[in-house]
């Protein structure tokens, strides 16, 4: 049995002009030594994925099915207190633009520490002292424990948001777009970083992004997200020398390199449905260049192709 | 490069002071500056694409706005078409919009949500006095919208901007300035807020607007990749200076500056077979930039730096055709 897995999670936002289905029946799991790369564009539900995970969810939105196993206990059935003890400590979560997450008014030794007391019986010197290792752990002198968020340059205070959530020893982390509004070279810096104590650790990652080259970068695994639900799931390496889905396909090529020689410029004509009104049939077979006319009529199951997992009428 | 430049900018300096404490403000005449754009020159040919390459903070959109007058300039001279634009009353100035435009970066906070996509359109024309009559200016329209990819107009002509995605509002951001028939536009990160999915189609229409009309194009973005799509020439800001600016391949192949090569290095390659390399640049971005003012502005992070470069901002220097770099070892 894997680390963590999600069994046909639906999680729907009931609006006043009908139910958003913003993830939509999607399956994965992750192993110990596993980084998965959940990957798609905005909107397409992979932060809502994740946020499920934690138990997050909040009205308007309502997860109406599925499982999320983790250890071998179904989260969406915790009591509030199991779910207060799995946060930080079973499972961490790096938010998006942790810049913004910190506590502006506590240093981010406090902001360590107050994870810290929350989990475990400890005193305050052992409390400190551990704040101060774990910032070490990033790469921040221990003696910035005093300082304050504004302090920081961006892509230090990420790392912080990194001690923070690994401050307890989780045994799962989620970084949901870490890399995103960050400089090239400092978003290097951290990916080089997530990379060191992914091996140091031993810890299993999701990552969440919209970022080819972030997954390309650190992730074993990847699940490519189109409108609520998983296009297609694969090994980093084989996704990317021979992507299945038409998605992943134009995914890849229309992003562009400075290696190499100059390739040429891939669009993908249109834009992601709205989720209110999605297509019938396959949700992507408006910007598809091989749709069929199966397409527009009825939606592909998920099938196994050469070890990897895709849904679309191409492959039977 | 062509002979006959369209933008000269010469020396262009844009400093913002800093209050550091009222008390001393008030009772000393020391006064410090932040200096956003420091002694910068290059020049944009008519139909070039000059892209403006750097890390937030390093002063590239200070440099755009500053080249349109949206913020002025502390120094320098900015020509176009051989006139002194920073010598330009505010009537003048307003008549010389036209011809200068930009396109920015939020496409979602750049529009005005309480105007329908025409009406954000004929506002360009009714500033600028560019139709007679409503029947000109709803050609025009048609044609601008058309023209960036709204096909058909009259399908987006009533829609307000929230009913649009991200990629087609900055198609609305495009046409809006593309109704002017301007001959330099500076777009300001014209993408980095879109998804992936759509931003290359936002490149194509660019670059077809520089073949069609022959629209000169300062393209300010942090992503070398994306510049290299549709760039003549990038130039690598840091610290308010350009450090290096060269033809486009001959500085992603040949970078010279530390700086320049460690940007490079740090461009993600979406393939997972490629293995990262070291990067070569210490630390991070100084947060009080006017330590290193007189000295070369990149020293405290480059790793090949001695006595010489603390001593003297080096000037930009030849190195090839077409080719400036501003460091000490390029002599």
């Amino acid at each position: 049995m894997a680390l963590l897995e999600v069994e046909n999670l639906k999680i729907y936002y009931f609006t006043g002009k009908g139910a958003v289905k913003a993830v939509d029946d999607i399956s994965f799991s992750v192993d110990k030594d596993e980084t998965l790369g959940l990957i798609g564009e905005s909107g397409c539900g992979k932060t809502t994925a994740v946020f499920a995970i934690m138990r997050f969810a909040a009205p308007p939105g309502r997860i109406v099915g599925g499982k999320i196993i983790f250890e071998g206990r179904d989260i969406l059935t915790m009591s509030a207190e199991q779910v207060r003890l799995l946060r930080g400590q079973g499972i961490a979560m790096v938010f998006q633009a942790a810049q913004n997450a910190l506590n502006p008014v506590m240093t981010v030794g406090q902001q360590i520490t107050e994870v810290i007391n929350q989990h475990e019986q400890v005193n305050k010197e052992e409390a400190w002292a551990r704040a101060r290792k774990q910032l070490e752990l990033v790469g921040i002198s221990g003696d910035r424990a005093k300082s304050y968020p504004h302090e920081f340059s961006g892509g230090m205070k990420q790392r912080v948001g990194i001690a923070i959530a690994t401050a307890c020893n989780p045994r799962l982390l989620i970084l949901d777009e870490p890399v995103t509004g960050l400089d090239v070279i400092v978003q290097r810096q951290l990916l080089n970083l997530v990379n060191d104590l992914r091996e140091k650790l031993r810890l299993p990652i999701i990552f969440i992004t919209h970022d080819l080259s972030v997954i390309a970068e650190t992730c074993s695994k990847v699940a490519v997200m189109y409108a609520g639900k998983i296009v297609e799931q694969a090994d980093a390496v084989s996704l990317y020398e021979n992507p299945a889905h038409p998605y992943s396909k134009l995914l890849i090529e229309a992003y562009p390199s400075i290696k190499g020689e100059k390739g040429e410029l891939v669009s993908i004509p249109g834009a992601p449905p709205g989720l209110l009104n999605p297509p019938v049939g396959c949700y992507f077979h408006p910007r598809c260049p091989s749709a069929m006319d199966i397409c527009r009529k009825t939606e592909p199951p998920m099938v196994k192709k050469d070890g990897r997992l895709v849904a679309c009428h191409l492959y039977k | 490069m062509n002979d006959q430049a369209l933008l000269k900018v010469e020396n262009l300096k844009t400093y913002f002071r800093v209050r550091k404490n009222i008390i001393r403000t008030i009772f000393s005449r020391e006064v410090e500056y932040v200096r956003a754009v420091d002694d910068v020159s290059f020049n944009v040919g008519e139909g070039d694409i000059l892209g403006i390459v750097g890390e937030s903070g390093c002063g590239k959109s200070t440099m755009g706005r500053t080249i349109l007058r949206l913020i002025e300039p502390t120094a320098g001279k900015i020509y176009y078409e051989d006139i002194d634009i920073t010598s330009l009353k505010k009537k003048e100035m307003r008549k010389m919009r036209r011809k200068m435009q930009m396109i920015f970066q939020d496409p979602h906070g750049s529009l005005n949500p309480r105007r329908t996509v025409a009406d954000i359109l004929r506002q360009s024309v009714r500033i600028h006095r560019l139709a007679d009559g409503k029947e000109e200016e709803n050609a025009m329209i048609k044609t601008a919208l058309e023209e960036v990819g709204l096909k058909p107009a009259e399908e987006f002509w009533g829609r307000y901007p929230i009913l649009l995605s991200g990629g087609q509002r900055q198609r609305v951001g495009v046409g809006r300035i593309l109704i002017l028939q301007p001959k330099l536009v500076v777009a300001d990160e014209p993408i980095s807020m879109l998804d992936v999915s759509v931003r290359m189609g936002v490149i194509e229409l660019l670059a077809h607007l520089r073949e069609k009309f022959g629209i000169s194009l300062i393209y300010i973005t942090h992503d070398l990749a994306t510049a290299r799509y549709i760039c003549d020439r990038i130039a690598i800001m840091y610290l308010g200076k350009i450090v290096e600016i060269a033809p486009t391949e001959d500085l992603l192949k040949k970078p010279f500056h530390p700086y320049a090569k460690a940007l490079i290095a740090a461009a993600p390659v979406p393939d997972p077979r490629v293995e990262m390399e070291e990067l070569p640049i210490i630390g991070y971005v100084p947060l009080i930039p006017s330590d290193v003012y007189t000295s070369c502005r990149f020293y405290p992070r480059c790793p090949y730096a001695d006595k010489e470069c603390r001593e003297q901002d080096p000037p930009l220097v030849e190195v090839g055709p077409a080719h400036y770099v501003a460091c000490v070892k390029a002599k």
